[in-house]
């Protein structure tokens, strides 16, 4: 079963995204500062991360650049309200993003996306 | 000001002190009088007793009670040998007295009804009772014939004054030796006090006081003790120890600072100085132009200031817009997400699922008007950020449509494209340019009349590509026209609650054009549709090539 890192400093959109993966049959674990989400993923075994970007403590440029330079086998996207440019975007698909998706979203959109990263 | 510190610790242990002995005494008192009377009253039998005895003794030789003679000194000896008794005396069985240390009271029967109770009961016993004014503790012994019949009784009295007399000394004592031993108490508190608390603190007070004077961190602290006192006084000198190295440490390194920018300062006057007077020299010769170019350099100073002012200020904007966004788009995730969901819920009734449509569909009014409003403020501010780069606006034009196309089709709306072969490359933020294109779409399609049309062209001339949107709709008065660019104007209200949308859509698209130096306009006639265009330069790059052009 696919297990997904859901982080974000906001618990709501945490519980949201969480019970829309829950929904469709994933394993979701949660993180709600960048901390928590290294923490997670060096402990337990995770396929996808949902990486929010604006957070207080670490932002989610520092906790994607971290987890890729861990080289674990996982594949992290971001998951924000910040709008970057095409050509970012292509920067941060090279070092090895998975995905870029914006919020607001909808549920099918997000599911839609997920099955697409695995 | 506050009581000090001993006054305090004193203050409130010797009320504790006193609280306690005081209790202690006080019980002590009562415990002791009571004890002390039973204690008197039962020698008070002893002694009757014995008077008993000598009386048996005097009765065994075969002599009757009547017929005893000058009993009544041994009842005085008894009284004069104890002086807690009062009178003794021996009465027959009916309480008349045959023998009194007093022999006036001789012949007298006692009448006091207790007594004779007493008297009856063959065991005797002791009462209280009153005798010309006053109190006794009676005690009574029967006193029995060789025959073991009941013959009389040896009465003792005992004055209840003299045993509560006795108590009240007694209380008396202790009540002196409470007050001595809470004096004794107190002193020595204020005394160890002051010696182990008081005085090492005022020391460490002292030398606190002292550390700010001249030398003041030589001084230490003798405090030897092993309590929080003496722990304190350690880390106190242990502090000031640090505070000397780290004191030393940094006159040190200021004395080689001190050396260093003087001997940087003697160079540099010297260069100064040597300068100085090149400048005088060329001064001398050029000496309006000098004082011209001060003035120049004066004013640069000022703009590079204000300049770096205007940055300050512009960084704060832009972050207070970002964070402001941040905050204000954050909410609005989980209500839209949730309701997203609850729209596929199973067991909704017809009613509530027209009620979550109309939340969602206003949550999404919500979501674009927050957005419309902060990219309408950024824009204002001039924080918008433009990423201009070279940019196929042929192919950007026709994604636009692309995007519409189903919205279009499930109004009942057809999307025509008169787009020519090729358009040149501009330089343009492409991101921005489709959100002009797409407003402008959808309002096409919104504003439309059912079965329309809308018609999407391009071209260019000299030195502008023009874009025009054309639809078949319900067009735009001239008076409204005019209005139609500025901010929340939507043409009539019933429109608006029909179509939803902010009526910033076009406020916006006006700024977007107009930072990217093109136009924008409406052509329109009211009831057979309205075109939109806008134009955006080609601009000649340089080193660029001005036939760039692609299809
Ligand atoms: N093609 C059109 N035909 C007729 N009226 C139009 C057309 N386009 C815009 N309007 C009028 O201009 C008003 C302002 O349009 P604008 O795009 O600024 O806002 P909106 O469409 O109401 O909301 P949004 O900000 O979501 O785009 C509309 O409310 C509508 O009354
Ligand atoms: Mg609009």
């Amino acid at each position: 079963m696919t297990r997904i890192l859901v982080v974000d400093d906001e618990p709501d959109t945490v519980d949201l995204v969480k019970s829309i993966m829950e929904g469709a049959g994933y394993k979701v674990e949660t993180a709600y500062n960048g901390k928590e989400c290294l923490a997670k993923v060096k402990k337990e075994k995770v396929d996808i991360v949902l990486l929010d970007i604006m957070m207080p403590d670490m932002s989610g440029w520092d906790v994607f650049g971290k987890i890729m330079k861990s080289k674990k086998k996982m594949k992290v996207a971001f998951i924000s309200i910040i709008e970057v440019s095409p050509e970012r975007k292509d920067a941060l698909m090279k070092q090895g993003l998975k995905d870029y998706i914006m919020k607001p979203f909808t549920k099918d959109e997000l599911l839609k996306r997920i099955k697409k990263m695995i | 000001m506050l009581p000090s510190l001993r006054s305090k610790i004193v203050l409130i242990t010797s009320v504790i002190l006193l609280l306690a002995i005081g209790a202690n005494s006080f019980s002590n008192s009562l415990f002791f009088s009571s004890e002390y009377s039973n204690v008197l009253q039962s020698s008070v039998f002893v002694v009757g007793e014995n008077l008993r005895s000598q009386l048996n003794r005097i009765l065994k030789l075969g002599i009757r009670l009547e017929d005893i003679t000058g009993f009544e000194e041994q009842c005085q000896e008894t009284v004069e040998s104890y002086d807690y008794i009062a009178h003794a005396m021996i009465v027959d069985t009916r309480g008349k007295i045959l023998f009194h240390s007093d022999p006036s009271e001789e012949g007298r029967t006692l009448t006091d009804p207790k007594i004779l109770d007493l008297l009856k009961t063959g065991e005797g016993g002791i009462q209280i009772i009153t005798e010309n004014g006053n109190e006794y503790y009676e005690v009574m012994i029967p006193v029995f014939g060789i025959h073991d019949e009941r013959i009389g009784a040896v009465g003792m009295g005992l004055p209840v004054e003299y045993v509560s007399g006795k108590a009240d000394g007694l209380r008396a004592q202790s009540i002196f030796i409470m007050l001595v031993s809470f004096g004794v108490a107190t002193f020595s508190l204020i005394f160890f006090i002051s010696l182990w608390v008081t005085r090492p603190l005022t020391k460490l007070t002292m030398a606190i006081e002292d550390m700010g004077k001249e030398g003041g961190l030589n001084r230490k602290v003798q405090i030897r003790s092993n309590d929080e006192i003496g722990k304190l006084a350690s880390t106190f000198n242990r502090m000031t120890d640090d505070l000397k190295k780290s004191r030393e440490k940094t006159e040190k390194y200021s004395d080689q600072m001190e050396d260093k920018v003087s001997t940087r300062t003697t160079e540099l006057e010297k260069k100064v100085k040597e300068m100085n007077e090149a400048r005088i020299a060329t001064l001398n010769i050029m000496e309006d132009i000098g004082e011209a170019n001060k003035e120049l350099e004066d004013r640069q100073k000022q703009i590079e200031n204000a300049n770096r002012e205007l940055k300050k200020l512009d960084k704060l904007k832009s972050e207070f817009m970002n964070i402001g966004a941040h905050e204000l788009k954050t909410p609005l995730i989980p209500i839209v997400g949730y309701l997203d969901m609850m729209r596929d819920a199973k067991n909704l009734d017809e009613s509530q699922k027209t009620q979550i449509e109309t939340c969602l569909r206003n949550a999404n009014r919500l979501q674009m008007l927050v957005n419309d409003i902060l990219d309408m403020s950024k824009l204002e501010a001039g924080s918008m950020k433009f990423e201009m780069k070279k940019t196929d606006v042929l192919a950007m034009i026709k994604n636009s449509v692309v995007d519409i196309e189903t919205e279009a089709k499930k109004q009942g709306i057809k999307v025509i494209s008169k787009l020519p072969e090729s358009l040149p490359k501009l330089v343009i933020d492409e991101y921005r340019i489709t959100e002009v294109l797409a407003n402008l779409l959808n309002n096409a399609i919104k504003y439309n009349k059912p079965n329309g049309t809308i018609t999407v062209s391009a071209g260019h001339k000299e030195k502008k590509v023009i874009v025009r949107v054309q639809d078949t709709g319900i067009g735009i008065s001239k008076s409204d026209m005019k209005k139609m660019f500025t901010k929340f104007f939507q043409a009539d209200t019933s429109a608006k609650r029909k179509y939803g949308g902010t009526g910033l859509g076009l406020a916006i698209c006006k700024s977007i054009i107009k930072h990217h130096g093109g136009d924008i306009w409406i052509e329109s006639e009211l009831g057979k549709g309205s075109a939109f265009i806008f134009t955006l330069p080609i601009k000649k790059q340089e080193g660029g090539n001005d036939e760039d052009t692609c299809g």
